[in-house]
Formats: C-alpha cells, sequence, structure tokens
C-alpha cells in the first residue's frame, strides 16, 4: 500500500480541517475550536514530516517505483545528491516548503517574543491565514503527489497512479537520476535556502493582513524578526544560486543574466529590504500603510515567482514544465491574494487619508 | 594565453541502453601563461549525457583577490582534436561574494541584538524605572 499518498492526503484533510476551526474560533470564539484546531495543524505538521522522512527514504534506496524518486534518483548518483533529490523537482520543493511553512508557524506561536501573542485576536487571525495558505499547498501536493506510483505488470502497459494507492507497483530497479547540471553542492544548498526564505515570508504578510483587518499595531512583533529571516535566507539563496551560475552554469562566468525566475525572486528582495527599512519607523506611527503594503507586496511577489518557475509560461533554466493545472491553480491562488490584499490596502489607505483631514 | 596540451575521452557512468556508460566525457588539459611566463595548469571537461540528451561542461576557475581566470570549453571536434576554449578574466568578483557576505553577517548581528534586547526591556517605563534606581543607588554611595 502506498502510504506516503495517503499521508499527503490525511494532511490536507487535516489542514483544511485546523482552518475551520480557526475560522468557526475568530466568528465565535469558540475555546473548544481554537484547541481542536491547534491539534489538528500540530497532526498536518506531524504527517508532512513522516511524509518527508519517507520521500527521504525512498530516495535514498532508489525505491524507482515511486515517479518522483525515478524521475530524481538513481543507484551510480552519491548520497548527498539523493538526499538533495528530495528538492530537484516539483512536488519535493513544494513538500518542503509547507514543511517549512508548518514548522515556522509552530515557531511563531510557541518559542520567542511572540509567544506572548499566542492567545490574541492578532495572533489567531494570523494563524488562521498562514494555515489557508498552506492548505491551498496541501492540496496542490493533493493534486500532483510526490508519492505517485508507476503500476502495471511486468511486459504489460505501465501506467501512473496518482489516487489509487492500493495499487501494485511496477518494479524499477534503477532511476533516470538527477539533471547533471544539478549535480554541484552549491545546487545541493541553493533550493532548501531559498525555500526557508520564501516560507518564511508567510508570516509577516499574514500578520500585515491581520493588522489591516483589526488595526492592531503588535504585528510589527510579529513581521519584525520573520521578515528579517525571509531577508536573510532569500539574500544566501540568491547568493548561492548566483555563485552556482559563475562556476557551472555556463553563463560565461557571470553570476546573473537576468533569468525570468531569478529575477522574479528578485523583486521580493527589494521589497523585502524597503520594509526592513519602513518597520524601523511604524513604532513611531508612521508607515501605517506603506509597511504593511510592503509585508504583503513581498509574499505576493514569492508567489508570483512560484508561479514563473512552475508555469512553464517563461523560458527560463529554473522552468519545470509547460501550463498544467498546478500552475492554473497558483495563477488563482495569486489573483486571490492579490484581490483580497488590495481590498484591504485600500481600506486602510483612505482611513489614513481620513485620519490626516 | 592558454595552451592546450592534451584531450582524452571516455565513457563514464553504468552502462545506458546501447552506450557502455550513460555519458561520454571529453576532457581537455592546459596550461596557462600570464605575460609569457607558466601561470598553472589546468583541466575541464566536455560532457555529453546520453541519460538526459544534454551536453555541459566542467570549468576552470583560477580565484585571486582582486581578479578572476575563468576558463570553459564551448564546443570540439573529436575527430580533428581542435577544441573551443572560453576565456574570460573577472575582476573584483570576490567583493560581489564578500558583500554579500557582508549584508548576511549585518543581518544576523542586527537579529541577534534585537531579539536579546528584547527579553530585557519590556516597556519603556520600566527602563527608566531601572536606571533610576541603580543611580541614585550609587550616589549615595558615593557621597558616604
Amino acid at each position: 500500500m502506498n502510504f506516503g499518498m495517503i499521508l499527503i492526503w490525511i494532511a490536507f484533510i487535516l489542514g483544511a480541517g485546523s482552518v475551520i476551526y480557526s475560522i468557526i474560533h475568530l466568528r465565535t470564539n469558540n475555546a473548544h475550536a481554537v484547541s481542536l484546531s491547534r491539534k489538528l495543524e500540530l497532526g498536518c505538521t506531524v504527517l508532512i514530516t513522516l511524509a518527508i522522512l519517507m520521500l527521504i527514504y525512498y530516495l535514498l534506496t532508489v525505491s524507482a517505483s515511486y515517479v518522483y524518486v525515478y524521475m530524481h534518483s538513481s543507484i551510480d548518483l552519491e548520497f548527498v545528491y539523493r538526499l538533495s533529490a528530495l528538492w530537484a523537482g516539483q512536488e519535493g520543493s513544494f513538500l518542503l516548503w509547507t514543511w517549512f511553512t508548518l514548522l515556522m508557524l509552530l515557531a511563531m506561536q510557541y518559542t520567542g517574543h511572540t509567544k506572548e501573542l499566542s492567545d490574541t485576536r492578532l495572533m489567531n487571525i494570523t494563524r488562521a491565514i498562514c494555515l489557508c495558505i498552506v492548505t491551498v499547498f496541501l492540496m496542490l501536493l493533493v493534486l500532483k503527489n510526490p508519492f505517485s506510483m508507476y503500476y502495471g505488470g511486468v511486459g504489460a502497459y505501465v501506467d501512473i497512479s496518482n489516487w489509487n494507492p492500493f495499487v501494485s507497483a511496477y518494479p524499477l530497479v534503477d532511476g533516470q537520476g538527477m539533471n547533471p547540471l544539478l549535480r554541484n553542492p552549491w545546487m545541493a544548498v541553493h533550493p532548501p535556502v531559498l525555500f526557508l526564505g520564501y516560507a518564511a515570508f508567510t508570516l509577516p504578510f499574514a500578520a500585515a493582513l491581520a493588522t489591516l483587518l483589526i488595526d492592531d499595531e503588535r504585528w510589527i512583533k510579529i513581521s519584525r524578526d520573520w521578515m528579517r529571516l525571509a531577508w536573510l535566507f532569500l539574500t544566501a539563496g540568491i547568493g548561492l544560486g548566483g555563485f552556482w551560475a559563475y562556476e557551472v552554469l555556463g553563463w560565461g562566468a557571470w553570476y546573473w543574466t537576468w533569468d525570468p525566475v531569478e529575477t522574479s525572486s528578485l523583486i521580493p528582495w527589494i521589497t523585502a529590504t524597503a520594509y526592513l527599512h519602513s518597520q524601523t519607523r511604524v513604532q513611531q506611527g508612521e508607515y501605517r500603510f506603506l509597511a504593511p503594503m510592503l509585508a504583503v507586496v513581498s509574499f505576493i511577489l514569492v508567489i508570483f515567482a512560484t508561479f514563473v518557475t512552475r508555469s512553464g509560461m517563461w523560458v527560463s533554466v529554473h522552468s519545470w514544465q509547460d501550463f498544467t493545472l498546478e500552475g492554473m491553480i497558483i495563477a488563482i491562488f495569486l489573483l486571490v491574494l492579490l484581490g483580497s490584499s488590495l481590498v484591504l490596502l485600500v481600506r486602510r489607505y483612505f482611513e489614513e487619508n481620513e485620519d490626516r483631514c | 594565453m592558454v595552451s592546450m596540451t592534451g584531450m582524452d575521452s571516455t565513457f563514464e557512468g553504468s552502462q545506458y541502453k546501447q552506450y557502455p556508460g550513460s555519458s561520454y566525457a571529453t576532457y581537455v588539459d592546459f596550461d596557462v601563461y600570464k605575460k609569457g611566463i607558466y601561470f598553472d595548469s589546468g583541466q575541464v571537461k566536455y560532457i555529453t549525457d546520453f541519460k538526459w540528451g544534454q551536453t555541459y561542461t566542467t570549468t576552470y576557475v583560477h580565484r585571486g583577490i582582486f581578479e578572476e581566470l575563468f576558463i570553459a570549453p564551448k564546443a570540439l571536434n573529436e575527430t580533428s582534436g581542435e577544441v573551443s576554449i572560453y576565456v574570460r578574466t573577472v575582476p573584483f568578483i570576490t567583493f560581489i561574494w564578500g558583500g554579500l557576505f557582508l549584508m548576511l553577517a549585518g543581518m544576523i548581528v542586527l537579529g541577534v541584538i534585537d531579539y536579546s534586547a528584547d527579553g530585557k526591556v519590556t516597556t519603556p517605563m520600566a527602563k527608566i524605572k531601572g536606571t533610576r534606581k541603580k543611580a541614585s543607588e550609587s550616589r549615595k554611595g558615593g557621597k558616604k
């Protein structure tokens, strides 16, 4: 039986349940709902952790009946690259990104100085928004499951199962392995560092939306450190990517060529840098519109960068595929984020103007 | 100036379809001369990967603080033994990596300082009270 596939499905159900109960809590102030939501969130994190460990095991042992393993791991691949195959493809990298976001969400609630906000409305809204985003990611993982499997009898027609966990696996002893350009130590660390940055952008975005909804100045307590962390990892990720391109890619000793994907990851870096400057004046009551706007825009641009990478609409060394259902879902998600953020930002803008008058 | 000293080709990796290896690699050895004087020797590879149906190269980079020498094969002709080489002197590239490192280090220092200061001062009033008490005690002690 394909346990990994089932883990992803259950994680999605738990994530969706956690969102529903957190919304019930926000509307009714029901303490039981928030407690249940937290338990479901924890359960979802545990399941995604198990899914990651399972996929790592399959990659290391080259269980090539799994499509993802077949596409990215092989017997002749070194140990470290079999491990880095976890983020060499679309499904694995999305799984990793989701896992990082879930871990950061837990860290925000239970560690550091944000712990003191744990039962506030600000934290509950921030948490609910983060869980909504995670649930969309989990839905994408359900649609394009990292545990999809080849099935069919030996010598018969071989097909891929994305929905049936009970099929008997087609026996494959070796995989295709990793693209030779990715077999490089810098490339092994570049994607996870970048995904850590992408994941950390979620929390300032959610906190900014929360303050746009309820006007709580303490949002800066959440966004300050997490935006710094996001900036730190994004800078390191872009730098490592540049170093890899300089040494390996054959761009002719250029570390930057305005490739669509690297450009789209630079834009949130610029807005995040602007945010970090603006947040120094937020505690003095300034930039009440600009600071949340920059936090929101930074995350939306991260999702846009993901769309650029995964939609295949732009020709890039980072592109994975042609425009598919996954690309369309990311596009819809992007539009929803953009629309809802725009409504809240316009409201704040006019409120600020009224206050001045 | 770059002078080729040798070229050798071999199959690499495990057997793939009709090929004895999964890729075919050509090793190009060369000597580098700076102002006519021997400077360094290096090797680059031009690889055709059958599994992935693509060609790629390895590169030679001689690191330096103010400039780096970058050499990579562009194309080669096995039968005639000719190889086209891309050579570029990259000025001040170390400053790019150094600048990135400084930015990261700066952000880490800023984060650590702010994070450790958070626990110590909870409100502006607490900070003022604490300072005043200590100052007044030391002054009293001083007078005695």
